[in-house]
């Protein structure tokens, strides 16, 4: 099929097959192998990517769903060569370790402060459930994310 | 292998004029939480991906001219779950999608996947059957309208045939009735019920009645709840959830193969045990609505 859609902001037009999965699209087709493969069926967000403006599994979704759609996947959250808010606030907060889960959380984090800009506590945790770290923990992730909400503020 | 046919039509006129043409080995794909982890581990050939993802017309919730909420099968549980109609007509059934599975699942999967898929954990279907809800099923020859009783069986299966869809659920607008959903499950956030109740009740005279309840996750299709009256006071609370605990070991004495839900010896005990949790938390929500 000839999808139409929007890659981190960059109209694009392809000849992809439909019923791939969106996550190998993405990292095999489109070479952004930022985004991870965990589990391969919705448990572990490590594949979160984020469709319309929501967080998605790139593992349950199928590429001809991205037809008409904007995408964004870690890769576009960089701009003209600055980190994004929620990224600088990753490593300041170290809610880093081996990195796999992180740009799924990212991307999950992302789509709450574009809802939401002021999330609770308890805001952070359910945008974060679907999400599993399995090195840091999640009490400097839900610090980022409040470093991240602060700092957009500022910037506004 | 041959390639997968993708189709995904952009209106309800375009899928209508699809279906004759269809191949039987044909998908129906919503939003593919749950049919993307079938084809990872089964692996099956299909000819045919008919996606329901880019029709409008399905995602629409409104209130129709004879007294009903229509919500598109496409509807998602996080759409759902922001939805004011919803919320204000039927919070059960909010409650319900407000709680399904992750952020990223409730983005993607649909009211109608999960009333087809019709899992004995689903979440949806109890809150269908408490409202007395109808679903609208499209085929070839035009669109019928059924009550849930008749769309999924006892046996847990559905009458949808192949080359159907279902495009929307009716659910009847009471505004006097009140009704809340809880479950328990093995993880707090994103959790698959072990057990659900949801009940619905009305007012009279400052007292709640509680008219009818469903269980979900202990049986092949929801079940009614034997004396919902007994949820409307904490007085009768332990009457209920242990009439609700023998009501789980009967299914499980009763049944003569092997539980479509495998669950161990442990996870079953497990299970009438959470029934008090479930029945006590019932009962906490509807005292509280008195308030
Ligand atoms: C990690 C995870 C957690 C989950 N947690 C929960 C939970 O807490 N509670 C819960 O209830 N569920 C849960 N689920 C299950 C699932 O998300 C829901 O059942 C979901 O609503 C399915 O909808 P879908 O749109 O994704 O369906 P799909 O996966 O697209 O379809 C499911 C099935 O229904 C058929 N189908 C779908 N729509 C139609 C239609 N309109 N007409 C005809 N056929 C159709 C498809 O062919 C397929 O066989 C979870 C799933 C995952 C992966
Ligand atoms: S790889 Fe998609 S959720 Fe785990
Ligand atoms: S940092 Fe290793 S899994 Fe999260």
């Amino acid at each position: 099929m000839e999808l139409h859609f929007t890659l981190n902001g960059r109209p694009e037009t392809m000849e992809v097959d439909g019923s791939k999965r969106l996550l190998d699209f993405i990292r095999d087709d489109l070479g952004l192998t930022g985004t991870k493969e965990g589990c391969g069926e919705g448990e572990c967000g490590a594949c979160t990517v984020m469709l319309n403006g929501e967080a998605i599994h790139s593992c349950l979704t199928m590429t001809g769903q991205l037809d008409g759609g904007e995408l964004w996947t870690i890769e576009g959250l960089e701009q003209n060569g600055e980190l994004d808010v929620i990224q600088k606030a990753f490593i300041k907060k170290s809610a880093v370790q081996c990195g796999f889960c992180v740009s799924g959380m990212v991307m999950s984090i992302k789509a709450l402060l574009l809802k939401n800009p002021h999330p609770t506590q308890e805001e952070v945790k359910m945008a974060i459930a679907g999400n599993i770290c399995r090195c840091t923990g999640y009490r400097e992730v839900k610090a980022a994310v409040q470093e991240a909400a602060a700092a957009q503020s500022e910037e506004e | 292998m041959a390639r997968t046919e993708y189709l995904q039509p952009g209106t309800l006129e375009d899928l209508k004029n699809l279906l004759p043409t269809l191949p039987t080995n044909t998908a129906v794909l919503a939003g593919g939480t749950d049919l993307m982890p079938q084809i990872r581990t089964r692996h099956p050939d299909y000819e045919c991906i008919l996606s329901l993802w880019n029709i409008p017309d399905l995602r629409v919730v409104e209130e129709t001219t004879d007294g009903y909420l229509k919500i598109g099968a496409m509807v998602t549980h996080a759409a759902a779950a922001d939805n004011h109609l919803i919320r204000r007509y039927f919070r059960g059934l909010y409650m319900a999608c407000s709680h399904v599975g992750s952020q990223q699942v409730r983005n993607k999967g649909t009211l109608g996947g999960s009333l087809v898929n019709a899992s004995p954990a689903g979440d949806i279907a109890p809150c269908i059957f408490l409202y007395h809800g109808q679903l609208e099923i499209l085929s070839q020859d035009g669109s019928r309208r059924v009550d849930m009783d008749e769309f999924l069986f006892p046996d847990g299966k559905t009458c949808l045939q192949q080359g159907e869809i279902l495009t929307a659920i009716y659910l009847p607008i009471d505004k006097e009735l009140n009704s809340c959903f809880v479950k328990l499950g093995s993880r707090r956030e994103v959790t698959i019920a072990q057990i659900s109740l949801c009940a619905a009740w009305k007012n009279y005279s400052g007292k709640p009645e509680v008219l009818s309840a469903f269980v979900g996750a202990i049986d092949r299709r929801p079940c009614a709840f034997p004396n919902p009256g007994l949820l409307a006071d904490l007085l009768t609370a332990e009457q209920a959830a242990q009439l609700l605990a023998d009501q789980i070991r009967q299914i499980r004495l009763k049944r003569t193969r092997p539980p479509k839900l495998k669950l161990t010896e442990a996870e079953q005990l497990y299970k009438e045990r959470a029934a008090k949790g479930v029945v006590y938390d019932v009962v906490e929500l509807i005292g509280a609505a008195e308030l």
